[in-house]
C-alpha cells in the first residue's frame, strides 16, 4: 500500500477540514505570540508538533474496529475517572486549581479525555435498552449518573468551563436518543427552575466572571476587561481585518490568553469578518459532516456514539466563540483545533478518529447518504 | 459485533427526525454567532477600530492588598504599609514636563538628571511612570499645593510590603522581586500578572505566592483631548490575598536570633511530636524590606556578591560535617546489630593507633575506661572509633539513612540540599577506589565524607526521640481568606514510620541526657534548673589540624579554617517537646562552649512563655 493509501480515511473531506483548521490555528498562534514570545521553543512550533500527533491519532483510530470500542467502553470510562481522581492526589496546581497531571514534562488535563469517554459510555449503555415507549426517567438514571460523576469531579478541580461544556454536550446527546417527548418538556421546566440554585455552587471568581458578563462595562478591569478587549479586537477587524501579524489589540497585550482561549479574537482582528465567518463556517461544516455520518449507520450504538462525539466538538466550539464575542461569560474553554494546547488538540484528533471508525456495520460508508 | 442491536425501521426514522432538529437548532446558534460577528465587525466595526487605535482610556491598576503572614499566635511577621508615590504620564504632562521636573528636582532635592533619566527610560507610551517612591508627608503637601501647575503628575496612595521585625526570620519569610518574563508565561501565574508586578522569590512569600497575591482591581480613567481633566469612569475593587499562619513561634524565633548574635550559622527548632518548625534562623541574613519595592541593581549585586552568602538559608542549604552529633547514630547502629552492647568498653589514652597513624581523641589525656553512657555524655572519640570499626560502615550508613540523613527533609522552602551519607558503593562510584577502614573511623565521629544540613540533623534526632515517626518539617500551618470563610489547614505529615529497636534507642537517649546533666557531660552549659534537658555537642573540623591548640590560641587560626560548633538540644530529655539544632560556623571553639548556651537560651524562652508545667 502506498503512502496515500495508508492515509486514506473514510471521509477525506473531514480530514482535510481538520488539517486546514489546525494549520490556520498555528498561523494565528504565531501571530499572537510574535511580539512577546515566551522563553523556550516557540509556541507555534509546539502546536505544530501536537498537530502532527493529533492527525496521526486521527488516522490511526479511524482504522479501529468499532466493536473494540464497544467492548472497552466501561474500562476506558473508568480509566478516565481514575485519572481525574489522580489530579486531586498528585495534580499540578495552578491558580488554586488542580487540573493538570505532569507526564514526562508535559502537562496533561485528564478532564479532556472525558469528552471521548462519556459519549462512548452513554452510547454503550443506551443502545441496548429496550423501551418500547422510549426512554423515561428510569432508563436515564444510570447515564445521567455516568455523566454527573466525572462532571462534578471536574467542577471541583475547579474547572467550571470544561465541566459545563462536557455536561451540556452530554445532556444534549441524551436528548438526541430515544427519550420520551413528555420527559423532554418536564426536563426543560426543571432546568428553568433549578438554574438559580447553581449560583451557590460557584466560587467567588466564577461568580465575578458571570456578573462581569452581565455588565461588562462596569467591570472593565476585572473579568470584564477580557470581554471588552476581545470585543474591541474582533470589532476592529472590520470586513477584511488588519492583516496577518498586524493586530494591535493582540500585539499590545490588551488581550490576555490570546494564543489559547482567545485565539478566535485574533482571527477576528487580523482576518476580519471574512476570516471569522470562514472559521465559523468550517466548524459548522465539520459538525454537519459528522452528524451526517450518524444517519443510516444501521446501528444505534454507532449513531449515538457519533452524535455524542460531534456534540462535544460543536459545543466546545460554540461556547468558546460565544465567549470571545461577548455572548457568554469568560469561562476558560479553548477553541477546538485552533487554540494553543496539546491535550485538547490530541483529544480532538482522537474524537474525529473515533467518529471515522464508525463506518456502519451493514453497509459501506455512505458519505452524504440521502436523508430519505 | 455481538449483542448489538440493529435498528428497527421505526428507530431509524426517529433518530433521523431528531438529528434533523439538532441540525436546525445548531444552525440557529451558528446564525446567532454570524449575526453577532456582523454587528461587531461590520455594523460597529468603525467604532471599534477607533477604540482600538485611539485608546484614550487609561487603566490604573489598584493592586490587591497582599495577604499578611502571621506567627502561630497571630502576631504579624509580614504586612503592608501605606506609602505615597509620585507618578507621571509623559503624554499628559506635555510641554510643561521640563519645567515641572526642574521644580520637583529642587523641591525634593533630587538630581534633575536622575529624574529625567527615569522619565525617558520608561519604554512604554501611555503608561504611568513611577517617578518618586515613598514621598514624605511634607513633600506630599508641597506637591499637592502646586498640583495645578503640574499637569500629568499625580500622587497615588499605594501599599508596600512591610516586615515589622526587619531581618527576623528572613529566610522563612523570603522576599519579593520583580516578576520575570518566564514567570509571566508560567501557567500558574496566568491571567493575574503584568510586567513590573512583584512576586515572592524566596521563602513563604514564594511558596504561598498564589494565595498571598489576591486579585488586582483598578480604575478606568478617561483622558480628554488635551490630556488633562481626567475622570474616573469606573472602578472595580481588588480582592485582598489570603492570610498565612506559620507554625513559627515569634518568641522562640526572637530568642534564637538573639542567641546566635553576630555569628554566622543557623538555629532551627521543631516540635518532634508533629513536625512544626517553631524557629528558623540563618545568619548572615538580609532585610526583606529592602526588596519590597524592587531592588536597585547595585544593591542586588552587592547582596549576591557577598562571600558570606546572606541569601543562603544555612538551616536547609548549608552542608556541614556533623562532627560528634553523629555519634548517637553510630551507637544506635552498633546496639541494634549487637556489634556493641552496654558492657562494651574502650580504654581511651587520648589517641588510638590504627593503620599508619594515631587517631586522636579530643581529650588530650584520655577518658580512661569508657562505656556507652559516658562515651556519649563525654563524647569520647576513641570509644566511637572502636564502635565504628565493630559496627562497620554499612550498618552505620543504613541507620543514618533510615533516620533521614543524606536526603532532603521536604521542608516547604526553596533550595534545600540533600547532604551525604557515604557508603562503599558511593566511594567506588565517585572515586573509583574501594572503601578503606580508616574512613570508617572518620565517619564514626562525623567527619570526612559525611555531611548534613541543620534541618536534617533536627529531623533525625526528632525521629530518634519520638519513637520513629519521621515528619516533614512544616512551616505553614494554615491559610485563611480575608473574609475568614475559606480555611485551608496544612496537616502534619509523617513521611515514614521508621523501625527502631526501642531498647537500643532508650540507651542512646539516656546518653543524650547525660551529655547535659552528668557532672562531666560536654553539654553542661545547656543545663536547666527544674527540668532535665538532653542533647549532644559537636565540633566539626573544617581542615585537619596537625597540632593541638592550646587554650587561647583559637584566635590565631584564619576564620575560614576554624571549627564549626554544633549543639542538638532536646527539651525535656524524656519525651521531648522541642528539638533545637544550633550550628555556629567557624566558631573556633567546641559546640559545648559556643552552641550549647545558645540552645539553653531557646529552652529558657520556651519555658518562660509556655510555662515549665507544660512539659
Amino acid at each position: 500500500m502506498n503512502l496515500f493509501g495508508r492515509l486514506r480515511v473514510a471521509d477525506p473531506l473531514l480530514l482535510g477540514l481538520f488539517v486546514f483548521l489546525v494549520l490556520f490555528g498555528v498561523l494565528n498562534i504565531y501571530s499572537a505570540t510574535q511580539s512577546y514570545p515566551p522563553a523556550g521553543v516557540p509556541l507555534y512550533l509546539k502546536q505544530l508538533g501536537w498537530g502532527v500527533l493529533s492527525v496521526a491519532a486521527l488516522v490511526g483510530l479511524a482504522r479501529v474496529d468499532p466493536g473494540i470500542l464497544y467492548g472497552l467502553a466501561y474500562v476506558l470510562y473508568g480509566l478516565g475517572v481514575a485519572l481525574i481522581l489522580l489530579t486531586y492526589a498528585i495534580g499540578h496546581e495552578a491558580l488554586g486549581a488542580r487540573r493538570w497531571l505532569t507526564v514526562g514534562g508535559f502537562f496533561m488535563q485528564p478532564s479532556e479525555l472525558m469528552k471521548l469517554f462519556i459519549p462512548l459510555v452513554v452510547a454503550r449503555y443506551l443502545h441496548g435498552l429496550k423501551a418500547p415507549m422510549g426512554f423515561g426517567l428510569r432508563e436515564l438514571v444510570v447515564p445521567l449518573l455516568l455523566i454527573a460523576g466525572p462532571v462534578l469531579l471536574i467542577f471541583r478541580q475547579p474547572d467550571l468551563g470544561t465541566a459545563a461544556q462536557i455536561a451540556i454536550a452530554a445532556v444534549s446527546m441524551i436528548l438526541m436518543t430515544d427519550v420520551r417527548r413528555g420527559l423532554l418538556i418536564k426536563a426543560a421546566t426543571a432546568v428553568l427552575i433549578c438554574a438559580p440554585g447553581g449560583w451557590f455552587l460557584l466560587r467567588d471568581y466564577q461568580r465575578q466572571r458571570l456578573i462581569s458578563f452581565l455588565d461588562p462595562e462596569k467591570y472593565e478591569l476585572g473579568a470584564g476587561y477580557q470581554v471588552i478587549q476581545s470585543k474591541i479586537a474582533v470589532g476592529s477587524g472590520q470586513l477584511f481585518g488588519k492583516g496577518f501579524g498586524m493586530g494591535t489589540q493582540s500585539r499590545l497585550q490588551f488581550l490576555p490568553q490570546r494564543h489559547s482561549d482567545f485565539i478566535y479574537s485574533v482571527v477576528g482582528e487580523e482576518w476580519g469578518f471574512i476570516g471569522a465567518v470562514l472559521v465559523l463556517g468550517l466548524v459548522f461544516l465539520l459538525f454537519f459532516r459528522a452528524v451526517r455520518r450518524a444517519y443510516g449507520t444501521g446501528n444505534i450504538f454507532h449513531s449515538y456514539l457519533v452524535v455524542g462525539l460531534s456534540l462535544q466538538f460543536v459545543w466546545q466550539s460554540l461556547l468558546n466563540m460565544m465567549m470571545v464575542v461577548g455572548l457568554l461569560p469568560v469561562v476558560g474553554i479553548p477553541l477546538p483545533l485552533l487554540s494553543y494546547g496539546g491535550t485538547n488538540l490530541l483529544v480532538m484528533g482522537c474524537l474525529f478518529g473515533l467518529m471515522m471508525a464508525v463506518r456502519g456495520s451493514t453497509a459501506a460508508p455512505r458519505m452524504g447518504a440521502p436523508v430519505r | 459485533m455481538r449483542g448489538q442491536f440493529i435498528t428497527s425501521g421505526k428507530e431509524e426514522r426517529d433518530i433521523r427526525t431528531r438529528l434533523r432538529v439538532l441540525l436546525i437548532l445548531a444552525s440557529v446558534l451558528f446564525g446567532f454567532l454570524l449575526l453577532r460577528l456582523w454587528t461587531l465587525q461590520i455594523h460597529g466595526g468603525t467604532d471599534y477600530r477607533l477604540r482600538s487605535e485611539r485608546n484614550r482610556t487609561l487603566f490604573l491598576e489598584v493592586k490587591a492588598l497582599r495577604g499578611r503572614i502571621y506567627d502561630r499566635a497571630g502576631r504579624e511577621l509580614a504586612g503592608n504599609r501605606a506609602a505615597f508615590d509620585l507618578f507621571v504620564n509623559r503624554e499628559a504632562a506635555g510641554s510643561a514636563l521640563r519645567e515641572s521636573l526642574d521644580w520637583l528636582a529642587s523641591t525634593l532635592r533630587i538630581d534633575p538628571a536622575e529624574l529625567t533619566k527615569r522619565v525617558e527610560g520608561a519604554a512604554e507610551r501611555g503608561r504611568e511612570i513611577l517617578l518618586v517612591a515613598d514621598l514624605t508627608w511634607p513633600q506630599v503637601v508641597e506637591i499637592e499645593a502646586r498640583a495645578r501647575d503640574l499637569p500629568g503628575f499625580e500622587i497615588r496612595h499605594v501599599f508596600v510590603r512591610e516586615y515589622p521585625h526587619g531581618s527576623l526570620a528572613a529566610h522563612v519569610l523570603g522576599h519579593l522581586g520583580e516578576i520575570t518574563d518566564r514567570e509571566i508565561a508560567a501557567e500558574r501565574f496566568a491571567y493575574r500578572y503584568r510586567p513590573g508586578d512583584l512576586v515572592g522569590k524566596l521563602g513563604v512569600e514564594r511558596q504561598e505566592e498564589v494565595r498571598l497575591k489576591g486579585v488586582d482591581g483598578g480604575e478606568l480613567v478617561e483622558v480628554d483631548a488635551l490630556g488633562q481633566g481626567r475622570s474616573v469612569r469606573d472602578r472595580v475593587d481588588s480582592i485582598a490575598g489570603d492570610e498565612v499562619y506559620l507554625a513559627i513561634d515569634l518568641d522562640l524565633q526572637q530568642a534564637a536570633e538573639e542567641a546566635l548574635g553576630e555569628y554566622a550559622g543557623a538555629v532551627i527548632a521543631m516540635d518532634p511530636r508533629n513536625g512544626e518548625v517553631l524557629a528558623l534562623v540563618s545568619r548572615p541574613a538580609f532585610d526583606p524590606n529592602a526588596f519590597a519595592r524592587g531592588l536597585p541593581r547595585a544593591t542586588w549585586e552587592q547582596i549576591t556578591g557577598d562571600p558570606m552568602k546572606p541569601l543562603q538559608n544555612r538551616a536547609i542549604a548549608g552542608l556541614y560535617a556533623p562532627g560528634s552529633t553523629f555519634k548517637p547514630f553510630v551507637a544506635l547502629a552498633g546496639l541494634e546489630s549487637g556489634r556493641i552492647t552496654l558492657a562494651s568498653a574502650a580504654r581511651c589514652k587520648g589517641e588510638l593507633p590504627f593503620g599508619d597513624r594515631a587517631w586522636r581523641c579530643w581529650k588530650e589525656h584520655g577518658h580512661g575506661r569508657v562505656q556507652l553512657h559516658r562515651a556519649i555524655a563525654e563524647s569520647c572519640d576513641v570509644f566511637f572509633y572502636l564502635a565504628g570499626l565493630n559496627t562497620g560502615i554499612d550498618l552505620i550508613a543504613e541507620t543514618a539513612e533510615r533516620l533521614g540523613l543524606g536526603r532532603r527533609t521536604g521542608i516547604e522552602l526553596l533550595g534545600e540540599r540533600a547532604g551525604l551519607v557515604p557508603t562503599r558503593e558511593w566511594k567506588q562510584k565517585v572515586y573509583g577506589v574501594p572503601w578503606v577502614e580508616g574512613e570508617t573511623l572518620s565517619v564514626a565521629i562525623g567527619q570526612s565524607f559525611v555531611s548534613v544540613t541543620p534541618a536534617q540533623l533536627m529531623v533525625a534526632y526528632a525521629t530518634l526521640v519520638n519513637g520513629g515517626r519521621l515528619f516533614r518539617p512544616r512551616i505553614v500551618s494554615r491559610v485563611v481568606s480575608t473574609d475568614g470563610r475559606r480555611v485551608v489547614d496544612y496537616p502534619s505529615e509523617q513521611l515514614y514510620a521508621v523501625e527502631l529497636d526501642e531498647a537500643s534507642a532508650a540507651l542512646v537517649r539516656d546518653g543524650l541526657k547525660g551529655v547535659v546533666n552528668d557532672p562531666t557531660g560536654t553539654g553542661w552549659r545547656a543545663r536547666l534548673k527544674g527540668v532535665e534537658a538532653g542533647g549532644k555537642t559537636g565540633t566539626a573540623q573544617v581542615v585537619r589540624m596537625t597540632e593541638r591548640l592550646k587554650p587561647g590560641q583559637e584566635e590565631s587560626v584564619p576564620y575560614l579554617h576554624r571549627d564549626h560548633a554544633w549543639f542538638v538540644g532536646l527539651l525535656p530529655a524524656d519525651d521531648p517537646h522541642l528539638v533545637v539544632v544550633v550550628l555556629v560556623e567557624h566558631a573556633g571553639q567546641g559546640g559545648g562552649t559556643v552552641a550549647a548556651p545558645m540552645a539553653r537560651a531557646v529552652f529558657e524562652r520556651y519555658m518562660a512563655t509556655r510555662g515549665a508545667a507544660a512539659l
